[in-house]
């Protein structure tokens, strides 16, 4: 299974964080959008032009083929430890463009999200529309890290 | 499905919707919390018929009118009865709880006497920042600190909709846009959303912390101890730089702060923490975590009608304050108790519980409890917020009407019904 616990401050410690902007922003955030898959490790110009930065270059391809390969992703949610706090609504960006209230707190009515709150315990009633799966297959993982009680487990 | 408020807790959520057909509870956007307070009108323990205890000493279901008149009977025999409870009723309620106090001669109290602790004595911040809603927090807060409370197990939908991940005017990015920061004595749920997250030595920490943040503030510190009230320095000055580099700060206490040792203490340092936050272009809002549905309203019913929040003496003509309740149960100060919706006896400390258990007691419950088994007279009522109607108001004093959605079994009178009953025999 790839590991995709890839976080952006693994990536960052491996750019050259100068914050050139060549790539249209600081290294902190391309670091955020390569974890989540929405720019090309190779958009970091100087980290292939530059021969100072051959090992941190061939670490960070290393580190990343196993999250660009992975072709298989899953979420799931134990519903025994749900308490239905709604957290996994409110942080979802999926949620928060079919449903956008939700973005402002507020609990997920329609039946377009990726998650809602049914009888106290939340439910992931659109699993295919999560920004995992293709065509995004983005490393997403708010949920996860926005879950009180560990009930979200992300492969 | 139709739109509800639910009473499950202080948060009172009002984007939730319901659809009950026979015993069969749907719910949209309720927490394990509300969803189970919701369903509980189906379940199979409900107390359904009014029950009083005959000279056997064991309880028998009697007529609504045989109970009436029980109780009626215990009330006047009292000589200064305890009216207690009411945190889970309608403002409505609770306002005519005050009026038969006033006749009974008797004394009022809610369960926010235990929720506010002595806070309410103090002036905390001026100006808006008094004023400021759980939407203002939503809307401005980028600092937010619990302190000795764990809203994710006892207030589940608080950081979803108003603390740490909803966008507002502005937050732009949710919980990106804020620091978070957790104080307690161990380490809970809430710490995994937090940057700061602070456990302090459950002896004397709360007090330690709150000092050094206070002279930190006034500039006087100078070098922290290598500990902070159990916390690494290191740790303490990274929180009291965020802290005051901060917008809008946001503190919300719990019964982890309020029970702390030392706790006459700590309350007044929180104040002047707060105090000493509070700018005019940054304000500091601090906010109790009560837990139940309308322990701010009681709190505010209570201020307008007497001028005190709760403890109310009414044995003058004047309400006077009472010292404490405790202390008057455990001095056999009180003859009778009328409580409304409150399991006291499961609540209070074992002697306390054992002194109020001694003298005849009036419950008016909807489900089967400690206090219930133990009282004289038993009167069962319909649930606040699905089957009787009123307004409540949330932790942060707003108003919110509710809105039932089913009807209360046949023989089963609202709060506000028995009271009322009880007031006409009392001219």
């Amino acid at each position: 299974m790839a590991d995709q616990k890839l976080t952006p401050m693994q990536i960052y410690k491996l750019l050259p964080q100068t914050n050139c902007k060549k790539c249209g922003m600081t290294c902190m955030a391309f670091a955020t959008r390569l974890a989540l898959r929405e720019v090309e490790l190779k958009e970091c110009t100087p980290l292939f032009e530059e021969d100072q930065y051959i090992d941190q270059r061939n670490q960070l391809t290393e580190l990343i083929t196993p999250l660009l390969a992975a072709e298989e992703t899953g979420v799931a949610l134990d519903e025994t430890k749900c308490t239905g706090c709604g957290n996994c609504v409110v942080v979802c960006p999926v949620d928060a463009t079919v449903e956008p209230d939700t973005a402002s707190g507020k609990a997920a009515r329609s039946e377009d999200t990726v998650f809602r709150v049914e009888n106290g315990i939340a439910k992931i009633i659109n699993l295919e529309k999560c920004r995992r799966f293709p065509p995004e297959r983005m490393n997403c993982r708010v949920c996860e890290q926005g879950c009180y009680v560990k009930a979200i487990e992300i492969w | 499905m139709q739109d509800t408020v639910c009473c499950g807790c202080s948060v009172v959520c009002d984007d939730v919707a319901v659809s009950l057909k026979k015993s069969d509870l749907q719910s949209l956007g309720l927490c394990t919390l509300g969803h189970a307070y919701c369903a509980s009108i189906r379940s199979k323990t409900r107390l359904t018929k009014p029950q009083v205890k005959m000279g056997t000493g064991k309880q028998q279901a009697v007529s609504l009118s045989a109970a009436y008149e029980q109780a009626v009977s215990i009330l006047s025999e009292s000589k200064r009865p305890l009216l207690l409870g009411w945190s889970n009723s309608p403002s409505e309620v609770s306002s005519l709880g005050i009026t038969l106090a006033k006749r009974l001669k008797g004394v009022f109290d809610s369960t926010a006497s235990f929720e506010y602790g002595r806070l309410l004595d103090y002036k905390l911040v001026g100006g808006e920042a008094e004023k400021a809603t759980l939407e203002d927090v939503r809307n401005f807060a980028d600092f937010i600190v619990y302190w000795g409370v764990n809203p994710a197990e006892s207030h589940h939908r608080h950081a979803s909709r108003y603390t740490v991940f909803p966008k507002g005017t502005n937050i732009p990015e949710g919980r990106e846009s804020r620091v978070i920061a957790v104080v307690d004595i161990r380490e809970s749920e809430s710490m995994r959303l937090a940057n700061h997250q602070l456990i302090l030595d459950p002896r004397n920490g709360d007090e330690h912390f709150l000092n050094a943040l206070l002279n930190e503030l006034k500039g006087t510190l100078g070098t922290p101890p290598e500990q902070v009230g159990g916390v690494p320095a290191i740790e303490f000055l990274s929180f009291s730089k965020q802290i005051k580099e901060a917008d809008y700060i946001a503190i919300f206490y719990g019964n982890g702060l309020l029970h702390a040792p030392h706790e006459s203490n700590t309350l007044p340092l929180l104040a002047k923490v707060a105090n000493r936050l509070d700018k005019k272009k940054r304000p500091c809002v601090i906010l109790p975590m009560v837990t139940l549905c309308n322990s701010a309203g009681v709190v505010k019913t209570s201020l307008e009608e007497t001028g005190l929040p709760f403890l109310v003496d009414f044995t003058s003509q004047t309400p006077k304050p009472y010292p404490s309740m405790q202390e008057g149960l455990r001095n056999n100060e009180f003859d009778a108790a009328l409580i409304v919706g409150w399991d006291a006896l499961s609540f209070l400390p074992g002697p306390i519980a054992k002194s109020l258990q001694s003298i005849p007691i009036i419950s008016l419950s909807t489900q089967p409890t400690m206090t219930t088994r133990e009282s004289m007279v038993v009167i069962p009522t319909a649930l606040t917020g699905v089957e009787a109607d009123g307004t409540v108001y949330r932790m942060d004093g707003v108003a919110v009407p509710l809105k039932p959605f089913a009807k209360a079994p046949q023989n089963i009178p609202t709060e506000h019904q028995v009271i009322t009953h009880l007031l006409t025999q009392f001219q």
